[in-house]
């Protein structure tokens, strides 16, 4: 059984679990993609294209020098060996143009490659069924490409919580261990939300006008409750404009989360939620 | 025109804490300090350590209610209620900028409870326990033959004459400082007779432990130490190895202080953070040591306008009214700024009481509101 993993599922599982000591030194602690390869009826694949873009993406939210050289050397030296180099590239080719005809999927990315290589092996290459599973946190890809695994009998998409159930079938992994899993993933994608609201906090204990004090309140408060629609007119203020002479990072920090999809986290925490309640434990017998 | 005109001393809605602690002051939120005063009355009067989680939204007060029970005269006057000895409180933000979170968070203890003031304490200490009692204490609670020795120096041994006779141009704090944050010269360990400075956490924990431990053995000098951490919800912008390490920090300080000390964790309550995922923030072995939480919840209107009324009170000149015309100009701002905390409250009068000034209207009522809608930046419909 194929487990074919897209970019933003290998980066979630290698940030995540970074670990450093007092020197800085970086290093994987729970190491996911090992763990999953110690079970002998997957394997793990990823596309050349998705390769490509971890490449691309992989030290995008990160300055620090020691931790995307850990990741640049972990890139170079373990997920090479996870792409299939001996594809068939006629047949590939073939995947990809019918994946896109039927999908009217217009982007040519790691997840089109990724779905149309689910297809490739299990039609082109062994002629079987539900053999491919594709792990993916990307919402609009799942929306995009699930019915066609399904109508294609390829198997299923899976997000990396999935991914690590599986591994908690398994015993190599504990709930409890997915949990803090989810919480950190859900610390990442929520890390400049974090930051701009301590930052806003942070300018508001200088001695502010009223105004602006006040003005900063009512952006806080619509930036906590997830009203977008409410802090884009704030943006508007001329109110706004001095804050941002003040403290330019706010600006930076709240463009970058008007641009993130912070959909990802109620995802998340709905999925969390579920297994909570509905994923069979002993414990629930 | 100035507050005067308005019967006001000054602007009774500070923003930024008062450059005299003594001026800090509770208005309403009765419920809230009663929970808080509560808890503090039990550590006062009860041995166990514990932690309690104060949760509430930005701007609920939590913060300002670390600086009331720190700063003002409010915890001697619980101590006193209880004819009980006087208790500490330090308050302490969530430290964050440093790569050494522990020792960050040593420092900003020790910023807030000098060396000074330690040295102090346990020379009154020394006047209720014979010495011989106060060195058993310091073994039993210390755990560590290196923390052991440095309180016996720093406490009964080390004087000025000491340091002078050993050529060591320097008083006995700053000593003490630089060893304990390893900055000693050859001169001083070579006096001192120990290895330099404190090595881990652990040591910390230990020495913070037994300093807490000694001045509160069995209450005779302190009867409790609190200590406000504030800001912790910010863990969750630390890295994640630094908040790991500074969870099993806590934890090992608190289980090496077992009795009369009083922690309170103060979290902002974040979208994507709720109280249930504490356990996620903590790690289980603390959370489940923080049985306790205190709600800051939001003041009601009628909550509202008692705080409005009674922090005015406080800076209103004698034989002078208020400046609201009715309690019904309060409610009219009231429920028109939505959620209500104290922080968006002392905004939004600020701003009110500012207008009046700059309008010359000594006494503020609907009319003049209505007038000034426009700058009162909460203003929803």
């Amino acid at each position: 059984m194929y487990l074919i993993l897209d970019a933003c599922t290998v980066l979630n599982l290698l940030q995540v679990d970074l670990i450093s000591n007092s020197d800085d030194e970086y290093n994987l602690n729970y190491n996911y993609i090992k763990r999953v390869k110690t079970i002998d009826s997957f394997q793990i694949q990823i596309t050349e294209k998705v390769l490509e873009e971890i490449k691309k993406n992989y030290s995008k939210n990160s300055n620090i020098v020691k931790k995307n050289l850990f990741l640049k050397t972990y890139i170079e030296k373990k997920l090479h060996g996870l792409v299939d180099y001996t594809i068939d590239k006629n047949d590939f080719e073939c995947a990809l143009v019918f994946t896109k005809k039927v999908t009217k999927y217009s982007k040519d990315n790691g997840e089109l490659h990724s779905t149309s290589y689910a297809l490739y092996l299990n039609k082109y290459l062994k002629n079987t069924v539900l053999n491919s599973y594709f792990i993916t946190d990307d919402d609009g890809a799942i929306d995009d490409f699930e019915n066609f695994f399904k109508i294609n009998l390829l198997g299923q998409i899976l997000t990396t919580i999935d991914l690590l159930l599986i591994l908690e079938t398994y015993n190599i992994i504990t709930l409890s261990g997915i949990f803090r899993f989810s919480s950190d993933l859900k610390k990442q994608y929520i890390k400049d939300y974090s930051n701009l609201l301590k930052e806003m906090e942070a300018l508001q204990k200088s001695q502010l006008p009223f105004k602006e004090s006040s003005f900063l309140t009512k952006l806080y408060e619509n930036i906590n409750s997830l009203d977008f629609e409410k802090v884009k007119t704030d943006i508007e203020s001329p109110l706004y404009a001095n804050i941002k002479r003040k403290q330019p990072s706010i600006d930076t920090l709240l463009q970058n989360i008007l641009k993130d999809d912070l959909k990802k986290v109620d995802i998340l925490d709905a999925k969390i939620e579920e297994i909570k309640s509905k994923y069979w434990t002993m414990d629930k017998i | 025109m100035t507050y005067e005109t308005l019967g006001l001393k000054e602007n009774p809605f500070r923003l930024t804490p008062p450059l005299n602690p003594e001026e800090i002051v509770w208005a309403g939120m009765s419920e809230v300090k009663s929970k808080l005063e509560q808890r503090i009355k039990l550590s006062i009067q009860t041995r166990p350590s514990r932690i309690v989680v104060n949760w509430g939204s930005y701007g609920s007060g939590k913060t300002h209610a670390s600086l009331y029970f720190s700063k003002t005269t409010r915890l001697r006057e619980l101590s006193t209620e209880l004819n009980a000895p006087l208790a500490k409180s330090i308050k302490i933000t969530l430290p964050r900028a440093s790569n050494d979170i522990v020792q960050e968070f040593l420092r900003s203890f020790l910023g807030q409870y000098s060396l000074e003031e330690i040295y102090q304490d346990f020379q009154n200490l020394r006047d209720k326990i014979d010495d011989d009692e106060l060195k058993k204490i310091i073994k039993t609670y210390s755990n560590d033959s290196s923390i052991e020795k440095l309180f016996n120096k720093f406490i009964f041994e080390m004087t000025t004459t000491t340091l002078l006779d050993n050529n060591i141009d320097e008083n006995i704090f700053s000593v003490m400082k630089n060893y304990i944050f390893g900055d000693s010269t050859k001169t001083t360990l070579k006096l001192l007779d120990m290895p330099l400075g404190l090595k881990n956490d652990e040591q910390i924990a230990n020495f913070l432990g037994t300093i807490i431990s000694c001045i509160t053995y069995d209450k005779k000098y302190y009867s409790s130490f609190i200590i406000w951490l504030d800001e912790f919800e910010d863990i969750d912008t630390v890295k994640k190895s630094l908040a790991d390490r500074f969870t099993t920090f806590l934890r090992q300080f608190i289980d090496k202080t077992p009795n009369n000390l009083m922690i309170f964790l103060n979290f902002t309550q974040k979208a994507f953070m709720d109280i249930e995922d504490l356990s996620l923030y903590l790690g289980e072995a603390l959370a489940s040591r923080a049985k306790v939480k205190i709600d800051f919840e939001n003041p009601t209107v009628d909550e509202a306008v008692a705080y409005v009324k009674e922090l005015s009170a406080i800076y209103k000149i004698e034989d002078r009214d208020l400046p609201f015309d009715s309690d019904e100009t309060l409610k009219y701002i009231l429920v028109h700024i939505g959620n209500l905390t104290t922080r968006k409250i002392n905004e939004t009068f600020s701003i009110v009481l500012e207008m009046a000034l700059i309008e010359g209207q000594e006494q503020i009522n609907q009319e003049f509101i209505d007038s000034i809608q426009e700058e009162i930046i909460a203003w929803e419909e």
